[in-house]
């Protein structure tokens, strides 16, 4: 059988380890939805980002043709118009630069799109580790709580429990928790104010009995001999 | 003078005086208290297991049929989505071919040349591949659309389930916790009550036989009577401790050494010379 101390110290490790494996716990179970939740979250982001491109590409194939259009329109108004080379070219001109003006916008919007969906992506991760950090943190708050109020249950646990074994003269407990000098001091004060039940229990001898009562250990006209 | 004597006194340490084989008692069986404590401990711990299991398979099962419901409506939201599509393929040849008839027949009317005819009818065609080839498109990102939609779905179901099955080991592991804290004061508070009738197993369980052996033989320094006809000391221990015979043996002896046997035929002990604890006594 382990000694007090060992006792102390297995009971302790094992209801630590228990408040432990809870917080252990609870800390997955706060976790658990929230990587499905992100998962979900990111790939909705991406499948967004995914579209861009294309998205745009439809509208850049648009714009060109609508350039070519328009371009091929003028082209054949200023052959029909009888316009004079340099008007047509200048029209031209006008067509390429407002359509190279409204496709670099294009691409500009595309780019934007790009990058906020890409910060949107980055935001989702960063919002998914703060979320885990927060619960790692909150989790071990919780712990340390915990902990510190189950070593004081235990502490109290040891006090109930010493004062009860103490009531049937064993002051083991009082010893393990306070030391030796002040169980020895304890056992000593109640042997003196109960020196008849300290004898009959065997916890002193019956010359002890005679120092402290100065009589004879005499019960029934027989030295008692049970402390031998 | 004694006043002087307790000034001066030096305790010996704590003995034991008492042998196990001389404590044996057949009422105090440490087995017997740490047999019925583990029963209960186990008891207690499976009903909360079997509670929280029971409440998880509940969950699941609700989930795994969630799942089956929303996989079942994504499939028949993408049945409609392809019969539209090819109902859209259709109707788009339809087009094709009744424009290609009215052009047809404008050519003819309009007395176009067969190589403009052939140049307008090549234009029908390229718009309507290029019409069908969006549809295509469009009913190929819708059925990626979908299955990225299922596998959301089950991944959904899957992190549901495992919420579920961790938020169950942390209420289990919490409401074990209560109960293992519930366990020990019930421990405490038993082996004290106990303790009170000079039964100290639960102590026993508690900090081991050392322990339990220095605290009843306080015990049975203090209630000899008691010891003795509960049958924790024998006749002559009794003698030993109070300079009496036992209230059932007479003064010139008798069978001191006889181990008073609860569970024998006679139950306890009345007092006298006819107790259990005398028989066969001369």
């Amino acid at each position: 059988m382990a000694s007090l101390q060992e006792t102390f110290a297995q009971r302790q490790n094992e209801s630590a380890a228990q408040v432990n494996d809870v917080y252990n716990k609870q800390y997955d179970a706060q976790t658990a939805g929230l990587k499905s939740t992100y998962e979900r979250s990111m790939s909705d982001a991406q499948t967004a980002a995914k579209a861009i491109a294309p998205q745009y590409q439809l509208q850049a194939n648009t714009l060109a043709g609508q350039y070519e259009k328009a371009r091929r329109n003028a082209n054949l108004n200023a052959m029909t118009s009888g316009l004079a080379s340099g008007t047509g070219q200048q029209q031209q001109n006008a067509l390429r630069n407002q359509y190279l003006t409204n496709y670099g916008a294009l691409r500009g919007q595309e780019a934007g799109a790009v990058t906020e969906a890409n910060q949107n992506m980055v935001k989702l991760t960063n919002d998914y580790n703060a979320a885990l950090a927060n619960a790692r943190a909150e989790t071990e708050a919780k712990r340390n709580q915990s902990l510190i109020e189950n070593y004081n249950n235990n502490q109290n646990r040891m006090d109930t429990q010493a004062a009860a074994m103490a009531a049937y003269g064993n002051f083991d407990m009082y010893r393990q928790l306070y030391g030796d000098a002040q169980a020895d001091q304890m056992r000593n004060v109640w042997i003196a104010q109960n020196p008849d039940a300290a004898f009959r229990s065997g916890m002193i001898s019956k010359e002890d009995y005679k120092k402290l009562t100065n009589k004879n250990a005499v019960i029934g006209g027989k030295y008692r001999t049970i402390y031998q | 003078m004694a006043e002087e004597a307790k000034k001066n006194i030096a305790i010996e340490a704590p003995q034991t005086v008492t042998t196990a084989a001389e404590m044996k008692t057949t009422a105090q069986d440490p087995n017997q208290f740490r047999t019925a404590f583990e029963q209960r401990k186990q008891a207690s711990q499976g009903n909360i297991q079997n509670a929280f299991d029971s409440s998880l398979n509940t969950q699941t099962q609700e989930l795994g049929q969630g799942l089956q419901q929303n996989l079942a409506a994504q499939d028949a939201q993408t049945a409609a989505s392809q019969g539209q599509y090819a109902f859209a393929r259709e109707d788009l040849g339809t087009q094709a071919a009744r424009t290609g008839a009215g052009m047809d027949r404008y050519a003819d009317v309009r007395g176009l040349n067969r190589q403009a005819g052939s140049q307008q009818s090549l234009m029908l065609g390229r718009g309507a591949a290029t019409a069908a080839g969006r549809l295509a498109a469009q009913q190929q990102a819708a059925e990626a659309e979908s299955a990225r939609q299922k596998a959301l779905l089950t991944n959904d179901y899957n992190g549901r389930v495992q919420a579920a099955l961790a938020n169950r080991d942390y209420s289990q592991a919490a409401a074990l916790l209560d109960d293992y804290n519930s366990q020990n004061a019930w421990l405490d508070k038993n082996a004290e009550a106990m303790a009170a009738f000079g039964n100290f197993t639960g102590y026993e369980y508690l900090y081991g036989p050392g322990q339990a052996r220095t605290m009843q033989q306080f015990w049975i320094g203090t209630n000899p009577e008691l010891a003795y006809n509960t049958g924790v000391i024998d006749a002559k221990r009794y003698k030993e401790i109070t300079g009496r015979n036992a209230p059932d043996v007479k003064a010139s002896g008798g069978n001191d050494y006889q181990w008073y046997n609860p569970y024998a035929v006679g139950g306890m002990p009345t007092g006298g010379s006819g107790g259990g604890n005398t028989s066969g006594g001369g």
